[in-house]
């Protein structure tokens, strides 16, 4: 019996190649696009949770309200915490990292690029026992001047994997001090790309210059309070997190938790986890249906071997189990396939996210189980549905009469063209706004004019001096870092009257990005007020006693500060933080928010003030003409003074890569939605294929009346084309109402233009129309007479 | 009279994989205009697809065929829709009505192809079923009616765009004598108002109405007869 079931499978899948292709086709990209996306979403996951004790290891989180109320975390808290901590008797053990940007050189070769390191207390080698390749990674950090540094580093500064006992240097852009030598103690195994610890060098955190001890003369935005160390925190076995009354959260799922705030390694959003997760499961719903839809379209070929098999004794079960078979073999070549997609496609989605995501389908036992799991879930929707309805026409019924799946077959089929379409447009809508939110949060959401902006990390004045006169040097201006990636500070807690931010800018700084003032003026170089002043007297060159008189607010913190508008602010006294102290200012203009991580979180209420010291940040703007070799020449100039490497940066760039992983997950979702696109259109075409199948008569009848082959194909692509567009009456809300919350999420966002919907739906209706016109063509272009002899 | 359509030598093969099946061999015919022939011959001589040729709805593998002067037999598809569409009417022994469509639509599909304004439609369809006597019928789907009935439809459908040549296939090889008699009333009296009708038919009573018959065997004219009318 077996024999002849498989025979008639096989049989029918050679006769009927077309559709099984079609069938196999889709189920293929159906479950390669879900594999990829359980693949992906395994790996988002799985953050941290490769590194060694990951299970009780726990970040302090500094717990504080967002502009809206909301509660946000910071993931950086105060370097005396981790004394404070180890007290507790469920803690096993503290450690610090605090990560920081500088230049590192070994033996005269300096780096091509700005490096991340960490300064970290030696006791991280017992809350994260990482495994050292070379040396012992436990208290390897013991002496000020040791390092640790990754199997990659060593590789790429030494050329070797065990440099133990040689030195680096680093020279760190948040200290103007100087050049650090370091003795290399231990090499680590590479970090796994998954995992929220970024840095690969690990310097002391003992070091004189470190983070944790050091505090700089000047007003430093950047370190002041350590504001980037994070504390990690390994429990005692046993111990109940709820009972260790701290703001822990564990590292595990770090990851996971956008609302915490200052992790190097972007959090990925559960709204995008969730959303991959329902694209992966549409396209294999809509694969499934099509898989359904084609088979009881086409059930009518096989009624008559269904009658003749029943009087010939077959119980329904046997035909169940005949049909059901038959649809495991399509289901089962499609997940082979499926799975060869997989194979090819792994290594450029990689490279898309940058990620390490392993495909070993034969020894990963949680992957195989998946497989099977979406084969078998996939195999009880579309193998046993048409196998239980096929078997069940009584033998009477199918050799007596004729076709029956006429008109309600035909409407059930339009009902699911709708379905997917909807479900299609829904997909291209989301991708286009999530496509525009990436690129509004790299461009215009900055509102920043960073059209021809270099930024270099340094502001050392013989060096702008130089910059300034070269030819196609626009202008250039100094600041801090945060005056342009303005963000909350974690130990900015609000204590008392309202304190603004004071974010440090030289004269030039607003014209130089294009920003205007809402109220009031600019910073003025001939008002001498404008520049801040000394509170000793007569004033020394000690930054600390600097102190600002005039400042210009954003528009945050005109609204913070309670001015009903902006010019109501002007002339108006507010409070300043300044380091550890607090005073009064003057408001002398108002500009717009603006910051360079505006769309990840609201602007901050910020006072701009002139600072007359070196800040870490240089903006260079260019003319319009020959900004390459303005470059050139730029670099050529910070080589000859600097004797470092060049770290000087396109902003517009720069924001880009931050703003990567964004971009990248965007594309992975417009390519998952690709892929639904084209199951969808396999489907249709499947199905336009059998209602010209069965409308074959029709068209002979209308051609022998005289009906030409484009009122043929017109008259097919009119009946596919009223369900594409009454799709869109779905589609339209339900995209408003998902993209609505998506971008509810960012402090600032575009707009969902009619434009958008529009154009998706004009690009469904251009796919389906092609899809349609495609078969519509190859049928309509037959003879009549063909036409008219078949039934 | 003046020949309407020539057919020299026409020979059709169809080609069903590998298997060349030749259904016509030489076929040489004329057809006068306002003529009445009746072809005849056993199931499988290739009478069906000589009217095809015939009709425009399948062009000859060899031979030649010219209609009202214009040599057509090598003519593209959109040619011979033209063609078809300006001067054919057709009549199938399955009446091949469209079964969604009610019986005005059905004849309405002889016009629709022809650009015709609606109104001019609306009155064409109204005469054309009440030359059949399904005036009362109009709004019937094909289920509705009765075998004789559906095949009146099929003729007011070739009818309704008054064209000058109707073909007819088998018209009452599915309908009862009374049924059968009704729609060859109907189509002698389009012919005896100048319409050219070639009409294929196994039964000689209904040949005997005809002003010639063609007889055909295996895909040949094995002979002729003038019935002298």
């Amino acid at each position: 019996m077996f024999r002849t079931y498989l025979a008639a499978a096989l049989r029918h899948l050679a006769y009927n190649r077309l559709y099984a292709a079609i069938n196999i086709a889709g189920l293929a990209l159906g479950f390669a696009t879900v594999i990829l996306i359980a693949l992906y979403v395994r790996n988002e996951l799985s953050f941290d949770s490769g590194l060694p004790g990951a299970d009780h290891t726990y970040l302090a989180v500094a717990r504080a309200s967002g502009p809206r109320g909301e509660p946000i975390g910071f993931a950086s808290t105060p370097p005396a915490l981790a004394a404070q901590l180890l007290a507790r008797s469920n803690i096993d053990a503290v450690a610090r990292m605090a990560e920081d940007q500088g230049i590192v050189s070994h033996d005269g070769k300096p780096s091509r690029h700005v490096e991340n390191f960490a300064y970290a207390d030696p006791d991280i080698a017992s809350v994260i026992p990482w495994p050292a390749l070379y040396g012992v990674f436990d208290g390897a950090l013991d002496a000020p001047d040791s390092a640790v540094i990754t199997r990659k580093i060593a590789l790429a500064y030494f050329g070797k994997e065990n440099p133990i006992g040689e030195t680096i240097e680093i020279s760190p852009l948040s200290d103007p001090r100087g050049t650090h030598s370091l003795r290399i103690m231990a090499v680590l195994k590479d970090l796994p790309a998954e995992t929220t610890w970024t840095a690969e060098i690990l310097v002391s955190g003992r070091a004189a210059f470190s983070t944790f001890n050091y505090r700089p003369a000047w007003p430093c935005s950047t370190c002041i309070g350590g504001g980037n160390t994070h504390t990690y925190v390994r429990l005692r076995p046993g111990t109940n997190i709820e009972s260790a009354s701290l703001d822990l959260v564990p590292i595990t799922k770090l990851h996971q938790r956008p609302d915490i705030r200052g992790m190097e390694n972007p959090p990925v959003e559960p709204s995008m986890i969730i959303a991959l997760c329902g694209v992966g499961g549409l396209v294999m719903l809509i694969a499934a249906i099509n898989f359904i839809t084609l088979f009881t379209a086409r059930m009518t070929r096989r009624l008559v071997e269904v009658g003749v098999r029943k009087v010939a004794g077959a119980r329904q079960g046997d035909l169940i189990l005949q049909f059901v078979g038959e649809n495991l073999l399509h289901i089962t070549i499609g997940l082979i396939i499926g799975v060869a997609v997989v194979e090819q496609l792994i290594g450029p989605m990689n490279a898309l996210l940058n990620r390490n995501i392993g495909f070993n389908w034969i020894r990963d036992i949680e992957l195989i189980g998946l497989i099977l799991l979406i084969w078998l879930v996939t195999g009880a929707l579309a193998a046993t549905y048409p196998a239980l309805i096929l078997s069940g026409f009584r033998p009477a019924q199918v050799l007596r009469t004729a076709p029956m799946v006429g008109r309600a077959g035909e409407r059930g089929r339009q009902v699911v063209v709708v379905v997917q379409f909807a479900l299609l447009i829904t997909l291209m809508i989301c991708s286009a706004v999530i496509y525009r939110q990436t690129g509004y949060a790299k461009d215009a959401g900055t509102r920043l004019n960073m059209d021809g902006v270099l930024i270099a990390w340094t502001c050392n004045p013989a060096l702008r001096n130089e910059i300034v006169r070269i030819p196609g040097v626009e202008a250039t201006t100094c600041s801090s870092w945060n005056a342009l990636g303005q963000t909350e500070m974690a130990n900015r807690k609000r204590q008392g009257p309202l304190a603004l931010q004071a974010d440090y800018v030289d004269y030039g700084f607003f014209e130089l990005y294009g920003v205007k003032p809402l109220a009031g003026r600019l910073f003025d170089r001939t008002l001498p007020k404008d520049k801040g002043a000394w509170d000793n007297d007569p004033p020394t060159d000690d930054a600390a006693a600097y102190q600002l008189r005039h400042v210009i607010l954003n528009a945050a913190a005109v609204k913070a500060s309670g001015f009903p508008s902006p010019v109501a602010a002007i002339e108006k006294t507010v409070t300043v933080t300044e380091g550890n102290t607090r005073h009064s200012v003057q408001v002398i203009g108002v500009v717009p928010d603006f910051s360079v991580e505006s769309v990840r979180q609201s602007v901050p209420a910020a006072a701009f003030g002139i600072m007359p010291y070196p800040m870490e940040l240089m903006s260079i703007k260019l003319r319009p003409d020959r900004r390459r070799q303005t470059r050139s020449v730029i670099e050529a100039v910070w080589t000859r003074l600097g004797n470092q490497p060049k770290s000087i940066y396109s902003l517009k760039g720069y924001v880009a890569r931050e703003f990567s992983d964004m971009q990248n997950l965007s594309a992975f979702v417009a390519c998952c939605a690709g892929a639904a696109l084209m199951v969808a259109c396999l489907g249709l075409f499947g199905l336009s294929a059998v209602a010209a199948e069965q409308r074959t008569r029709e068209i002979g009848i209308r051609k022998a009346m005289g009906a030409g082959r484009s009122d043929i194909v017109e008259w097919l692509v009119r009946r596919y084309m009223v369900p594409v567009v009454a799709a869109n009456l779905l589609a339209w809300p339900i995209a408003y109402m998902l993209m609505g919350q998506w971008l509810s999420g960012f402090a600032s966002h575009v707009d969902m233009e009619l434009w958008i919907f529009a154009a998706s739906s004009a690009c469904a209706l251009a796919i389906a129309w092609l899809t349609v016109c495609l078969h519509a063509l190859i049928i309509a272009a037959g003879k009549p007479a063909k036409a008219l002899r078949y039934e | 009279m003046t020949a309407m359509l020539k057919l020299e030598d026409i020979s059709h093969t169809y080609q069903t994989g590998e298997v060349e099946t030749r259904v016509l061999e030489g076929v040489t015919l004329e057809v006068r205009e306002g003529e009445f022939l009746a072809v005849m011959g056993p199931s499988g001589c290739g009478k069906s697809t000589l009217l095809n040729i015939v009709g425009f709805l399948d062009s000859p593998s060899s031979g030649s065929y010219v209609f009202e002067g214009e040599e057509v037999a090598r003519y593209p598809e959109k040619r011979l829709t033209e063609l078809r569409r300006a001067s054919i009417g057709f009549v199938f022994q399955s009446f091949n009505l469209i079964e969604d469509l009610t019986a005005e639509e059905n004849v309405e599909i002889g016009l629709i192809y022809r650009r015709m304004p609606g109104a001019q439609r609306r009155e064409r369809i109204a005469d054309a079923l009440a030359q059949v006597g399904l005036s009362h019928r109009a709004g019937f789907l094909p289920k509705q009616l009765s075998g004789g009935q559906q095949q009146r439809v099929a003729v007011a459908r070739a009818l309704v765009s008054n064209p000058r040549l109707i073909l007819a296939d088998e018209p009452t090889g599915s309908l009862d004598s009374a049924n059968g008699d009704a729609i060859i009333e109907l189509l002698t009296g389009l012919n005896a108002k100048g319409t050219t009708l070639v009409m294929v038919t196994h039964s000689l009573a209904y040949a005997a109405a005809a002003s010639r018959v063609v007889r055909m065997l295996d895909g040949r004219i094995v002979s002729e007869t003038d019935m002298g009318l």
